[in-house]
């Protein structure tokens, strides 16, 4: 309804699109290059790890050859691209299963933590900030502005306890920690998912309710929302679209920059409630110096991190047509 | 409508604006009533209460910007100021309609002009999309934009001033209000295009039959189209009457002091050398409630001494003639 467009529009979205996905290709470059080289400088050793505490060094030396560890930086990054070229991102050292399968199994429960943490957060986030400032200095309007302050200044692993010694132990409302996929079990998911998603969103909706609170309240002083008062306009429509497709903008971009957080939040969260997604895999990588798992993550949320960013300003022609394509 | 019968009949209106060291008084004890298919002017200068009070007609001024305190706004029938929030949202835009003085920020900049004008009728009418498209297209080839089909697709940036003031003048119109306040409608346009405006405005009265309460303070612009005016000065009524009474007999200081004001064709003008516009000297008061009698009176050449004790009550002059002041003529 807010979104019209044509099939012109739609090609030149596109042709947008993969321009900027090719421009994008140097920075993922770069990215690779200063993970891997930064993972060839940190210290610990996966062979020493993997060989266990009773080993000799002579098992060990023997294991890094094996693992090809003791070849120089450069022999190292060439192998490494070249096989990221044939769409191989290698075998985890630790578990010798394939690292894109390992991703694989896990991205589902990450992308589903995302996805609904998003959700929430957005239409919370937005709803409160738009009914704080439509209500500038009333009572929600304060209440927004202290809850806001508190939920973004508080670390997410505390936001989680809290919310577990409350609706889990004290109520034994909802699961302590777990989480199914939504095939298996899908009123499952959703009880296992709502503490989660809180957690994580709560920050993402607080900073989300500010930006929305402040932008509306500079679009009201508009002379056009006076124009769509003075032809009769109930709120609603005043608001929506005459108000919050002027403030989409500041809001659209806060809610990029906010799920490319998400991308670290769910580190924490996936460990505090025992999820077994793609930040616990990568943290566990990281205890172990599992290299192609640690670098395959990175590189994917790097990758993920530029679509999000290329969808917002995208999305920005659609509030604002004055942004040409 | 009875013609005898004013469409509107405003009873000692009283406008608050909530300044930052107090109330400031806008508009104080303010009577006027329009006819139907009148032209009324409202003249004064900047910060006098006259788009104070043509806000107030919409009640656009809402705390905590400001209020209408006092009197009423009688429309058909109905005091507008007692009117439920509701019953208030009815007439705007339906039965009394604005213009606004910047058609640059009057009209929403992210939306086309064919969905702004369509809503203002669907907001107000069970109209289909249909319907109210035709009804934008009409609208927009009476005020006279070329090609209005390709016009509704249309951002307001992709239109000069010009157009969209003739944008702003068939949104107000679309619903056929019996009143139409147009609040500075040519301020912000070049002179070529304000006389074009001016010259559609009352032709689309004629055509429509509606009232229209201008507001300016632009006396050229009264003379080209109000039937009758009112001089405002410092939130108060100085001076009301017939366009033409009021150019061949002004009667308040005021009035004589922004007439001379005005560049005139043949005058002193002519003589580049001693082309040097009289003024009014003095600013205007800051109405926070300290002051009493007339407003004007620090600026005015004919000031007595009750002038500063009461603000002086309304003298006919004729029938449709009168001013607020003890000594128009400059008796001492």
């Amino acid at each position: 309804m807010l979104i019209r467009t044509n099939r012109r529009g739609v090609e030149a979205i596109l042709r947008y699109s993969i321009q900027r996905l090719l421009a994008a290709i140097p920075v993922v470059a770069i990215v690779a290059l200063i993970i891997f080289s930064l993972l060839f400088l940190a210290p610990g050793d996966p062979a020493a790890l993997l060989a266990g505490d009773s080993a000799t060094p002579e098992m060990i030396e023997e294991l890094r050859v094996r693992l090809g560890l003791d070849q120089s930086y450069f022999v190292q990054l060439r192998i490494w691209v070249l096989s990221i070229f044939r769409g191989d991102f290698g075998v985890s050292i630790f578990s010798g299963t394939p690292v894109l399968e390992l991703v694989y199994d896990r991205i589902e429960a990450t992308a589903a933590l995302s996805v609904v943490t998003t959700v929430f957060a957005v239409l919370f986030g937005v709803s409160l900030g738009m009914i704080a400032a439509w209500r500038a200095g009333g009572f929600v309007d304060r209440a927004v502005l202290v809850l806001s302050a508190v939920f973004f200044s508080f670390p997410s692993f505390v936001i989680a306890y809290i919310l577990i010694l409350l609706f889990a132990m004290q109520m034994q409302l909802l699961p302590v920690q777990g989480y199914v996929s939504f095939q298996d079990d899908f009123w499952g998911f959703w009880v296992k998912i709502i503490l989660p998603c809180i957690t994580l969103g709560l920050p993402f909706l607080a900073l989300l309710a500010r930006i929305t609170r402040t932008t509306v309240i500079e679009v009201k002083r508009e002379d056009f929302v006076r124009t769509a008062v003075a032809k009769g306009l109930p709120t609603n429509q005043i608001l929506m679209p005459h108000v919050m497709k002027n403030a989409a903008i500041p809001i659209v971009t806060m809610v990029g920059l906010g799920v490319s957080h998400l991308i670290s939040g769910v580190v924490v969260v996936e460990t505090v409630f025992a999820i077994p997604g793609i930040g616990r895999l990568v943290v566990e990588a990281i205890l172990q110096r599992d290299y192609p798992v640690i670098q395959c993550v990175t590189l994917l949320s790097s990758f993920v991190y530029i679509v999000v960013n290329m969808v917002v300003d995208i999305s920005y022609s659609f509030f604002d047509p004055r942004i040409k394509r | 409508m009875n013609a005898l019968l004013p469409l509107i009949e405003v009873k000692n209106l009283k406008v608050t604006f909530h300044g930052r060291t107090g109330p400031v008084l806008a508009v104080d004890d303010l009577s006027f009533q329009v006819s139907p298919g009148e032209t009324l002017a409202i003249v004064g200068e900047s910060g006098c209460g006259k788009s104070a009070t043509a806000m107030s007609l919409l009640r656009l001024i809402q705390p905590p910007i400001g209020r209408s305190e006092g009197g009423s706004i009688l429309f058909g029938g109905k005091d507008l100021l007692q009117l439920e929030y509701e019953e208030m949202r009815a007439v705007r835009g339906r039965e009394i309609a604005m213009i606004f003085q910047e058609p640059m920020s009057s009209l929403n900049p992210v939306l086309t002009i064919g969905r702004q004008l369509t809503e203002t009728v669907r907001v107000h009418a069970d109209a289909s999309q249909e319907t109210s498209r035709l009804r934008a297209i009409e609208l927009l080839h009476l005020v006279g934009l070329p090609d209005p089909e390709s016009q509704l697709r249309k951002y307001p940036y992709e239109l000069s001033g010009g157009m969209r003031q003739r944008v702003m003048i068939a949104m107000a119109l679309i619903n056929k209000p019996s009143l139409l306040i147009a609040d500075e409608p040519t301020t912000a346009l070049d002179v070529t295009i304000q006389a074009q405006v001016l010259d559609l405005l009352s032709k689309l009265q004629e055509e429509t039959g509606t009232s229209i309460l201008l507001i300016t303070h632009d006396l050229g612009v009264v003379a080209e189209i109000a039937k009758r005016v009112i001089v405002m000065y410092a939130g108060r009524k100085v001076e009301e009457a017939t366009t033409i009474e009021l150019f061949d007999n002004p009667q308040h200081p005021y009035t004589r002091g922004l007439m001379a004001a005005g560049p005139r064709l043949g005058s002193a003008m002519a003589d580049v050398k001693k082309a040097r516009l009289r003024e009014i000297s003095g600013t205007v008061p800051i109405m926070n409630g300290e002051l009493v009698g007339c407003p004007f009176a620090e600026r005015c050449e004919n000031v007595l001494d009750q002038c500063r004790l009461a603000f002086p009550q309304d003298t006919q002059v004729t029938e449709t003639h009168c001013v607020a002041c003890f000594n128009p003529n400059g008796a001492t």
